[in-house]
């Protein structure tokens, strides 16, 4: 680099450095002295541009720097456009010929830069290796960028409603000019966005100090701007004059603790994570005051909320009294679930207690907000005081919480194997089910309709008193705990874990007891409608549920591992919630709709390679079997579609019963659950994209179709999904291994109904060939005669692959272990018998439809590993358990309610 | 697969030889190779067939090597090349618009109107400084960007060229003879007389020939030149071989001959034939054959990375006709592709590979050449990439019988060396062992990196001076005078130098080709296959591989800061910093 760029940048750096204090500080100064005369250019635009230019001036320091020499031709063509804007603006404007001249140079200076002499042969700076910190402070500036970008986007979709909200009256925005100019300010924010996100990728020293030079300096100028803005201009400090002072000051913060030391960030993470418990004891001790407060105090509390004499009338302070006692059992439950999460001693589960009272915050900030914006209550009411302070302690508690669960102390590997068998009682998962969609209902009815809810609930006589805003903001601020309850619930039915939900069901079982007993206490007839007695029935329901659930006497098995919750929300929505949706409305299964049922016994087979189980113990009976073969998505036999099948192996003597999901092809399309979640959400065009793009894709469809196979008993079905075969080996000793199996005609008969070529080029022709002549329905006739007739035989195999090893031993392996887009080779995994399935009885359609099968049900020998984030190849078959038994729940009730639909296959048969 | 670490047992991964995979991902397999087989079609390269040729006739007179038919989607540049590529251009096409306003009335008769060509951007100083060196144009011949001709001499040469060499020695190593230099192994030649074979072809307003000059390396281990005759013995007329007693201007315009037939040569032969089309042909194959998991592909995509896209760019836009290769080199773009078709004929991969080559012309004698970079250089970085891709071979395949059963690599291989597939000579036609495996994949690695680094970076340090070296020469009667042995007076010898055109375009595209790479050697093995979760052996493999150029490059940076140091000519071409990773220019 030249000595003259060199200089030219420093001039160009102090310059803006210069206008931008000027613009932050002085802008008046600098309006009275441009020789123009536009009533639209006032203080608030001019100090909108002071950002730009001190973040302008960032980067042109950061160009100065050696270590980025990779980046000066993108700054600089950064700034060659920002001068030419610039002057675009200065000839718009008329300004004086020096400024233009002065633009102009430094365009020019930096357009000499970027066509300059290339260096040749000189060698390329390496960049070094990416420090310790560089996920955390990834994961920081992934939030910053997220914010600018919903900056960016709120600026640009309600430029003028963000303007009155954060300068009121005074600007004058309105015209065209200040919306191309905030328009402007949007493609900034977007910039910074970009910047951010870029930042995210940077790996040297160099690198990162410089970006957070660049970000601090345009935070720190942003939040004063703002102040200054607020001081100067007798703006009141509304939240959303704080939404911009507030972020912008802690990402400066953030940014400049980095700069000066970017070890700060483990320390502090350090730091919350052990003061999380005192802060969840806190937590606890101020959900407890909260508790005697609003449950024994709510006398007095209405007193000193409602201080007017005569407003509210005396007889109506009762209802005041009452909304603000029922808080309390609600307190009660935050109380012990603070509790629960303080005595466990599980890495994993103080992650997942975490989330939950992110959740509560976050909803609770929510109802806040929504609160300023859509309920009006006199200025008497005590509320206009507590709402900041419940702002501010959801705030608190929700970025606390935040931290820790961004930030876990264990990492993807860790655990890998914890051998979770479910010991739940089906009815207990049932509870938890439903209990979830009744209380994420009742979260999102009195955070969206408190008004029409308090209409609701209270007598006609007592609706035009004034006290309804009181009512309905009392019923929104239940919205987190219902929330909370909710998710905990989801919770509670996801985990496998004795300790987790018994202790769970025990918790639900008190504070919905506390919940009763108070709304009885607090009943008037004259006051409420008699039917919201149903509110407190029904939670007096699941309480009894609850208390029964925790008393259930079990046995757990012996490879439980330790105790915790789990908990996969997230991935349970996305996942989850389209089968949901579809199940309910189609009331028949997502999928695998057309399908056969058979029931038969399974032989077992002599192999010494295979642990010993009890489930699997030879013998005088046989085992039970029971199959459904169906098709994927296609009601046409004949088309081109995976085919599934299901096998519940049982014992006559026991309840034990071994459940496994199987379909054509070795491996599938996706690896975890995040990919089966955006899989899931991907429509069908763009699904038909990517199968022409992705050559991966396309072989996964090559391995799974099958074009009208002659019979469903002539396929082979895998589990692809890796599991653990828990059993005691030649030593005696219990050990866990990573399994996959499959179900194979018994025989070396070659596969049916492979695709041909034009199918494996274009796998997404489903329909059937013009030259197919058999029925729709021909595979479940072919099965029926086949089993009258004789008998079908399916051997079921098993791959058996090593032990989970711990992550201190070795190198990080757990995910190629269980990745479902890719089998594991026959060379190295050989397949094992495990017993042959000999189905001789074709079931009636009504008893085919009604079958569930439950991944979950492992009889004692199948189990499934847990997983540590949602990306975690593991993460699928955890997830899959979960969404099944979710969507074979509500199937199954829904038959049971309304019969099945009439799109079920029934319209198949003969 | 084999787990030489041992650190477990084989874990399951996509990334296998086709034998050891599932039935069904074969089948899928199978399908995806059957789909890039006509998205990678091979097919007959014959440019005057091609509309921009139209009225020429027939003037390609041997075959080219085939080519892609039709670039792939995926194999399209990136937009962060074609950046690089309109930044590049938009400074060299400044630079020539300055050049042309600022100096109007230049008549290129002196080196200051020469200069001057340099408006904006920098020109080459060493070329600048020494272009007249007789001792740096020697030294182009084994450090410079064309490495690939010097030979040492196995017969003496005809008594007209030894009288003439025996000259110079007299003068410049008293008591030696040249039978003395070639008994002793120091006697070398540059052979040009294979540019006769496109004479036809060749531009009427260009003056050009066909030279051969003799080289004598002396026991202080540097090379100097002895005589240049620029026509092969039998030529019918005058050709007198020029001599440094012949007088400077005659001296230097017979440099000036033979740097124009040298870079007609090594941009036709050297650089566009021995590493783009070749590995081009052996890219096109590999991904005819080879599923894009499989591990070999997965080593060498990398390495193919840009280059069929550079080479397709190039058969549209730099090899047709007024094309930058038509205006800028002597030969025209038809002189060049008919010497690469000339030479294609016989071309061997087996005999090109870097041992037999350095053998072959004797530049393997440390003893005779001790400075001979290039071959240090090049003999250092396909030693570690040979120990690379041995290490690779074990870990892929557990024997040797399972690469005669791998039958993507076979077929690949069969399709590279058939005559009826790409029919690229000495490429074995099947691996029998993964020693032979091993030593293939090195060669190719080393082709489509380092030895192209070797004929490309330098382009600019040599040709941005036209004077240094002109790739096209003014006809004038010097060219006469300078065959028949007269003197030649120094103003004759600026008027036959490259004209402000000429020169611009020269440098232009010498800039252009000789931009610095973003993706170095050292980012060797950036595919999903070396991660150390999918196979800790082989990831561990690349990263000793990586370990190994740094040592190179740390080797050659102390060695480069010796000879600035002293004054002398640095060699970086071969840095592994430097060393483009792909064909991507």
């Amino acid at each position: 680099m030249s000595r003259f760029l060199r200089l030219v940048w420093l001039a160009q750096a102090m310059l803006l450095l210069f206008v931008g204090g000027v613009l932050a500080f002085r802008p008046l100064a600098l309006i009275e002295k441009l020789p123009v005369d536009r009533p639209d250019l006032d203080i608030e635009l001019a100090q909108l541009f002071a950002p730009l230019a001190l973040g302008l001036a960032a980067l042109t320091l950061m160009v100065l720097r050696p270590a980025f020499s990779w980046l000066r031709e993108s700054l600089c063509t950064a700034f060659v456009a920002s001068w030419l804007i610039g002057l675009a603006i200065a000839l718009w404007f008329g300004a004086p010929l020096p400024i233009k001249v002065c633009i102009a140079a430094f365009a020019i200076a930096n357009l000499a830069y970027l066509i300059r002499p290339a260096p040749s042969a000189t060698p390329l700076s390496v960049r070094p290796s990416a420090s310790d910190e560089a996920p955390m402070l990834g994961r920081i500036w992934a939030i910053q960028a997220f914010y600018y970008a919903v900056c960016g986007v709120l600026l640009l979709s309600s430029t003028g409603w963000v303007v009155s909200q954060l300068f009121g009256s005074q600007a004058d925005l309105s015209g065209e000019f200040g919306t191309q100019v905030l328009h402007a300010t949007a493609s900034l924010y977007f910039a910074m966005a970009l910047i951010s996100h870029h930042a995210i990728g940077a790996q040297s020293d160099e690198t990162w100090r410089s970006y957070c030079q660049a970000f601090l300096v345009a935070q720190w100028a942003t939040a004063l701007a703002m102040t200054v803005a607020i001081l100067s201009s007798d703006l009141a400090l509304t939240t959303w004059r704080v939404s911009v002072i507030l972020p912008n000051a802690l990402l400066g913060l953030v940014n400049t603790l980095t700069l000066y030391d970017r070890r700060w960030i483990r320390r502090f993470i350090a730091l919350v994570r052990r003061s999380l418990d005192l802060w969840w004891v806190c937590q606890a001790a101020l959900l407890a005051i909260v508790f005697a407060v609003t449950w024994i105090g709510a006398g007095w509390l209405t007193d000193e909320m409602l201080p007017g004499r005569d407003y509210p009338p005396a007889d109506q302070r009762e209802l005041a009294e009452d909304s603000i006692r029922l808080v309390g059992p609600l307190a009660l439950a935050l109380f012990g679930l603070t509790v629960m999460a303080i005595l466990s001693r599980d890495r994993r589960s103080r992650h997942d207690f975490a989330l939950l009272f992110v959740i509560g915050g976050g909803v609770s900030i929510a109802c806040r907000l929504l609160d300023r914006t859509h309920i009006v209550f006199p200025d008497e009411f005590f509320f206009h005081v507590t709402t900041p302070v419940v702002l501010a302690l959801s705030v608190v508690i929700a970025i606390a919480n935040l931290l820790v669960w961004l930030f876990p102390d264990w990492e993807t590997g860790d655990e890998l194997y914890r051998g979770a068998a479910d010991t739940k009682p089906r009815w207990v998962y049932r509870v938890c089910f439903w209990q979830t969609v009744f209380f994420a209902l009742l979260a999102v009815a009195v955070a969206v309709w408190p008004g029409w809810l308090s209409t609701m609930l209270l007598r006609t006589d007592h609706r035009e008193t004034g006290v309804e805003p009181l009512v309905a903001t009392t019923l929104r601020g239940t919205a987190p705990f219902w929330a909370v309850m909710a998710a905990t619930s989801a919770f509670t039915a996801g985990s496998a874990h004795e300790w987790s939900w018994r202790g769970l069901c025990r918790w639900f079982a008190v504070w919905q007891g506390a919940f009763v007993i108070t709304f009885v206490y607090v009943f008037d007839s004259e006051h409420y409608e008699q039917w919201t007695l149903a509110w407190p029935t029904i939670v007096a329901a699941l309480a009894l549920t609850n208390a029964s659930a925790a008393r259930i006497p079990l046995r757990v098995n012996d490879l439980a591992g330790q105790p915790r919750p789990s908990g996969w929300l997230s991935t349970d929505l996305g996942s989850g919630l389209p089968l949901f949706g579809s199940t309910l409305f189609r009331r028949t299964r997502a999928y695998h709709r057309v399908g056969v049922g058979a029931t038969g016994t399974f032989e077992l087979a002599d192999t010494p390679a295979l642990p010993r189980t009890a489930f699997f113990a030879a013998g005088p009976e046989r085992l039970l079997c029971t199959v459904r073969f169906s098709n994927e998505t296609q009601p046409d036999d004949a088309a081109l579609d995976a085919r599934g099948c299901a096998l519940s192996l049982s014992s006559p003597s026991s309840t034990e019963r071994m459940d496994l999901l199987m379909a054509t092809g070795a491996f599938g399309h996706v690896a975890n659950a995040a990919q089966a979640m955006a899989l899931r959400w991907t429509p069908g065009w763009l699904r038909t994209r990517w199968l022409k793009k992705s050559y991966a894709a396309r072989e996964a469809s090559i391995a799974m179709l099958r074009r009208a196979p002659a019979s469903f008993a002539a396929l082979h079905y895998h589990t692809r999904l890796v599991r653990l075969w828990v059993g005691t080996n030649a030593d005696d000793e219990t050990v866990g291994l990573r399994c996959r199996m499959r179900l194979i005609p018994d025989g070396d008969a070659v596969e049916s109904g492979l695709p041909a070529p034009p199918d494996e080029d274009a796998p997404w022709n489903v329909k059937r060939l013009p030259t197919e002549a058999r029925p729709k329905n021909y595979l479940h006739t072919e099965l029926a005669s086949r089993l009258n007739s004789g008998e079908a035989r399916l051997r079921l195999q098993t791959q058996l692959g090593p032990a989970p090893r711990d992550r201190a031993s070795s190198v990080d392996d757990a995910g190629a272990w269980y990745d479902a887009t890719v089998g594991w080779d026959e060379a190295d995994f050989p397949w094992h018998d495990v017993g042959t399935v000999v189905l001789t009885e074709i079931l009636p359609p009504q008893a085919t439809e009604c079958l569930f099968f439950d991944p979950g049900n492992g009889g004692g020998v199948i189990a499934t590993p847990r997983s540590a984030t949602w990306s975690d190849e593991r993460s699928l078959a955890e997830a899959q358990v979960r969404a099944v038994r979710m969507v074979g729940e509500l199937r199954l009730t829904l038959y049971r309610l309304l019969g099945r639909s009439p799109e079920a296959p029934r319209g198949r048969l003969p | 697969m084999s787990d030489p670490t041992g650190r477990g047992p084989a874990r399951p991964s996509r990334y296998r030889i086709p034998q050891y995979c599932s039935s069904d991902r074969r089948r899928g397999r199978a399908a995806t190779i059957r789909q890039r087989r006509d998205a990678y079609a091979l097919t007959q390269w014959h440019p005057p067939t091609e509309p921009m040729w139209e009225g020429f006739g027939d003037w390609l007179r041997f075959p080219l090597p085939l080519k892609l038919a039709g670039l792939p989607p995926e194999e399209t540049f990136s937009w962060r090349k074609w950046g690089q590529f309109i930044q590049n251009q938009t400074a060299t096409k400044v630079n020539q618009a300055l050049s042309a306003l600022l100096n109007p009335r230049a008549k290129m008769e002196s080196y200051r109107e020469y200069a001057r060509l340099f408006e904006s951007i920098r020109p080459p100083a060493f070329a600048a400084e020494r272009w007249r060196s007789d001792l740096d144009f020697a030294e182009q011949r084994i450090n410079g960007c064309n490495p690939m001709t010097l030979t040492r001499c196995a017969d003496l040469p005809d008594d007209a060229l030894c009288r003439a060499a025996d000259d110079t020695l007299s003068t410049l190593a008293p008591g030696w003879t040249v039978h003395k230099a070639y008994s002793q192994g120091r006697l070398f030649a540059c052979d040009y007389s294979a540019v006769r074979l496109v004479e036809a072809v060749i531009p009427v307003h260009v003056a050009w020939s066909a030279p051969t000059a003799l080289f004598f390396a002396g026991p202080d281990g540097a090379l100097r030149p002895l005589a240049i005759r620029l026509w092969p013995a039998d030529h019918s007329g005058a050709n007198q071989p020029v001599t440094p007693h012949s007088g400077p201007a005659n001296w230097a315009l017979a440099k000036s001959h033979f740097q124009m037939a040298d870079g007609a040569y090594h941009e036709a032969v050297s650089h566009l034939l021995d590493t783009h089309l070749v590995i081009e042909l052996i890219a096109v194959c590999a991904h005819r054959h080879l599923h894009p998991d499989h591990p070999i592909i997965q080593l060498l995509a990398p390495h193919f990375r840009d280059n069929l896209a550079i080479d397709a760019l190039a058969r549209t836009s730099l090899l047709n006709k007024d094309g930058p290769i038509d205006r800028a080199i002597g030969v025209g773009a038809r002189g060049a592709l008919n010497l690469v078709g000339a030479i294609w004929e016989h071309w061997d991969f087996k005999r090109m590979s870097l041992d037999e080559d350095l053998a072959r012309r004797g530049l393997d004698d440390r003893e005779v050449l001790p400075f001979c970079w290039y071959r240090e250089d090049a003999t250092a970085l396909v030693g570690a990439t040979r120990q690379l891709t041995h290490a690779l071979a074990h870990v892929w395949y557990p024997d040797d019988a399972a690469v005669a059963a791998d039958w993507e690599v076979q077929g690949w291989a069969a399709e590279v060396a058939s005559r009826q597939g790409a029919a690229l000579s000495g490429f074995p036609s099947a691996f029998a062992t993964r020693a032979e495996l091993g030593r293939t994949l090195a060669e190719i690695l080393f082709r489509a990196s380092a030895q192209h680094a070797a004929v490309n970076n330098g382009q600019y340090d040599r040709y941005g001076w036209p004077l240094y070296s002109p790739t096209s020469l003014r006809v004038t009667q010097a060219n006469l005078d300078l065959v028949v042995g007269r003197p030649i007076a120094e103003i004759d010898f600026w008027r036959t130098m490259p004209g402000r055109a000429q020169s611009l375009g020269q440098l232009n595209m010498a800039r252009v080709l000789s931009a610095p790479t973003y993706t170095s050697l050292i980012r060797t093995g950036d595919s999903p296959a070396f991660h150390p979760d999918v196979e800790p052996a082989a990831a561990d493999a690349v990263q000793t591989y990586r370990q190994r150029l740094a040592t190179v490059s740390e080797t050659l940076r102390r060695r480069n800061v010796q000879l600035a140091s002293a004054g002398e000519a640095t060699y970086t071409y071969l840095d592994p910093y430097n060393v483009s990773r792909s064909i991507e220019i």
